[in-house]
């Protein structure tokens, strides 16, 4: 109906977005903590070994007496500044800052902030970031501090390669779970594909159920839905195909009557048998005329459930305004008193369909009152309904019968063998079809038939 | 008065020209929608009987090209459609009326004369109605040839009757028809005047029938064509 065509819905595309993109935000955060995790303990065993040669260096000039005027032998030196990636720095200062060995340029740090006794920092020599670990200790009975730095070579190293190892192999897990949601969706479509692929097989006469316990759970309501559904076609297929062998049955017999009828009158002379025969031939051809416009009248009632377009604000009154005058040449031939008690009744409907019902209704009323009866016509507002009545002073309907005159082709037992069992199916239809309903009611009078049909008012769209 | 009928099913055609002509109406028939306009470009009819489920140029085709010729020919359209869209569209072109098959002849009859009738009035010609003659030009009638006595709101009221012939009336519509500003009716003295009317027109066998709980009816059954 709407103008604009809906977006398409792809389940795999639903599914990617939600899975994939919480997926890569949760990657990245794990990239990040992971880092942290890995880094912090390399570093601190960098950061330990460090200290240990601090340590060693401190007890080394303890042990040795160096600083006391004995410098660092040269084979110590080398050890101390030996590794593979890094130059290592070193220095002893005494409290008042004297330089006692190691190179100069390295500031010692304040003794009085070093309380802990040892002290790990970054600092930068000769425009390089290096790490520093600094141990205060006793030599020779006086307070000095030992200090060995090494730049951050191995380090940056380090935290490259830790940095280059999770990213690659969080990139193969990304990769890895976009190609197992591909397949895995796929997978997990398969049964609606194979559902779709059944229910396309089907030719369109086929309204048997489809199976439901082959669909995977999430489908069934789907599926028993769609079963429901078929399940009403078929049910209404059926009564269609019944309502055409009844209109069939229906069609043919006058049809059969009027070709014997005119048959027999082309083998006859007399031209007083040829009276007797035409007029057995008026009411037969009005009959077959009659079910002709009942048949094209439900067949479009049926047409009309589809249409809501038709509808229209209209009154009832309106409607038998326009419709009762086509049945007073009845009413007069008769000398039926037709009344009509007419009072303002909006409704939103067909107006040919809701003349169709009324005509039915007052050609019911006609058919079934006798010479010098009355007929009366109400429409009016109750209870926010837009009510339209026809109450006829005929034979009325028992009670046991009053909901079974409503189907299609029934005739109550004993009556006149005229109408052919249409008009009062045709009456519900179009009843139904606005959205109202048709019952049969014994008039206030106590005697003959009253038919109502209550239609929801349009008068609450209007004001 | 001559009527031509365009039909193409021979039996209908053929019972409506035998019809007709006993009712003693003039016919011609055309079977075709291009005969029926070659027959209409040239020749003069007081009414045209169309069926509009026509082959070659169908009915709707005949009348938008009848209407765009200058003189006027009152239209009675046939059809075996009924839908809303069908009449709106036949009432749009032009037609006088509607009338769906398969229909009883007495109501062909009738809607013969009213729609003729209706343009009759509208020139200010002589209504015949059986033995009832209007002439709404002059505002007098006969009946029986002999002049019928009406006061101005007894006429007033037989002519609203007439022209609506064939049609329920509802007393309000009467007297929105017959009051004026400055004189207001009531629905009691609409059916006074009733009353008197019939008092006049039953002895010549002319009955306006009453709807009980709504208004009148004027029977077409006395009447033949003039």
């Amino acid at each position: 109906m709407t103008s604009k065509p809906a977006p398409q819905v792809s389940v795999r595309r639903l599914l990617f977005r939600w899975l994939l993109l919480p997926l890569a935000s949760l990657l990245a955060l794990n990239v990040a903590v992971g880092y942290q995790i890995a880094l912090y303990p390399a570093k601190a065993a960098y950061d330990w070994a460090l200290m240990d040669t601090a340590l060693s260096l401190s007890r080394l000039m303890a042990a040795s007496g160096i600083g006391s005027g004995i410098p660092l032998s040269r084979s110590a030196d080398i050890l101390l500044r030996t590794d593979q990636y890094d130059r290592i720095y070193y220095s002893v200062h005494d409290a008042k800052g004297a330089l006692l060995a190691g190179d100069y340029h390295l500031t010692p740090p304040q003794l009085e902030s070093m309380t802990a006794g040892e002290l790990l920092y970054d600092s930068v020599l000769d425009n390089e970031n290096i790490r520093v670990a600094a141990l205060r200790f006793m030599l020779h009975g006086k307070d000095a501090v030992v200090q060995v730095a090494e730049t951050t070579v191995k380090r940056s190293r380090l935290t490259n390669q830790i940095l280059t190892g999770l990213i690659a192999s969080e990139m193969l897990l990304v990769v890895a779970v976009i190609i197992l949601v591909w397949f895995g969706i796929g997978k997990g479509l398969a049964p609606l594909e194979r559902l779709r692929a059944a229910i396309e097989a089907r030719s369109h006469r086929d309204l048997r159920p489809v199976p439901e316990d082959h669909a995977p759970v999430e489908v069934q309501p789907v599926v028993h839905a769609l079963n429901n559904l078929l399940g009403q076609l078929e049910g209404a297929l059926q009564s269609q195909q019944q309502f055409i062998a009844n209109a069939a049955h229906q069609l043919r017999t006058p049809l059969a009557g009027l070709r014997t009828q005119v048959e027999y009158g082309l083998q006859q002379r007399d031209p007083e048998e040829w009276h007797r025969i035409l007029q057995a031939l008026k009411p037969a051809t009005e009959r077959t005329a009659h079910l002709a416009n009942q048949l094209l009248t439900l067949a479009r009632a049926e047409v009309g459930a589809h249409q809501m377009s038709s509808r229209q604000p209209l009154d009832l009154r309106a409607v038998v305004e326009s419709v009762a005058g086509d049945w007073l040449p009845q009413t007069i031939a008769r000398d039926i008193d037709l009344g009509l008690e007419l009072n303002p009744a909006p409704v939103l409907g067909d107006a040919l369909l809701i003349g169709e019902l009324l005509a039915n209704l007052i050609d019911n009323a006609i058919r079934y009152t006798a010479s010098g009866g009355r007929i009366t016509v109400h429409t009016r507002m109750e209870n926010d309904c837009a009510v339209l009545e026809v109450e006829d002073e005929g034979a009325g309907i028992p009670e046991a019968e009053r909901e079974k005159v409503f189907q299609r082709f029934h005739r109550v037992d004993g009556s006149l063998g005229e109408g052919c069992g249409l008009g009062l199916a045709i009456v519900q239809e179009i009843a139904h079809l606005h959205g109202g309903h048709a019952e049969i009611r014994t008039p206030a009078s106590g005697a003959g038939t009253l038919v109502m049909v209550r239609f929801p008012s349009a008068q609450e769209n209007h004001g | 008065m001559r009527i031509l009928i365009v039909e193409d099913d021979k039996l209908l055609g053929d019972g409506l020209v035998r019809y007709l002509q006993q009712a003693g109406y003039v016919t011609e028939i055309a079977t075709s929608g291009t005969e029926a306009d070659a027959v209409l470009a040239n020749e003069e009819y007081d009414l045209v009987i169309l069926d509009i489920g026509l082959p070659g140029m169908d009915g709707f085709e005949v009348l938008r090209r009848l209407r765009r010729r200058q003189r006027y020919v009152p239209v009675l359209v046939l059809t075996a459609r009924d839908t809303l869209d069908d009449r709106v569209h036949g009432l749009n072109l032009g037609a006088d009326d509607y009338l769906v098959k398969p229909f009883a002849l007495l109501e062909l009859e009738a809607r013969i004369r009213a729609v003729v009738r209706r343009g009759q009035a509208s020139n200010g010609n002589r209504i015949v109605h059986g033995p009832l003659v209007v002439d709404t030009g002059a505002r007098r009638a006969w009946l029986d040839d002999i002049p019928l006595r009406l006061t101005a709101r007894e006429w007033n009221v037989l002519e609203f009757l007439i022209l609506r012939e064939g049609k329920m009336v509802s007393k309000d519509q009467i007297v929105s028809a017959i009051s004026s500003s400055d004189d207001e009716i009531s629905q009691n003295s609409v059916e006074v005047h009733i009353s008197r009317l019939r008092a006049k027109l039953e002895p010549a066998g002319l009955k306006i029938h009453s709807i009980r709980g709504f208004g009148y009816y004027l029977d077409l059954k006395a009447s033949t064509p003039g």
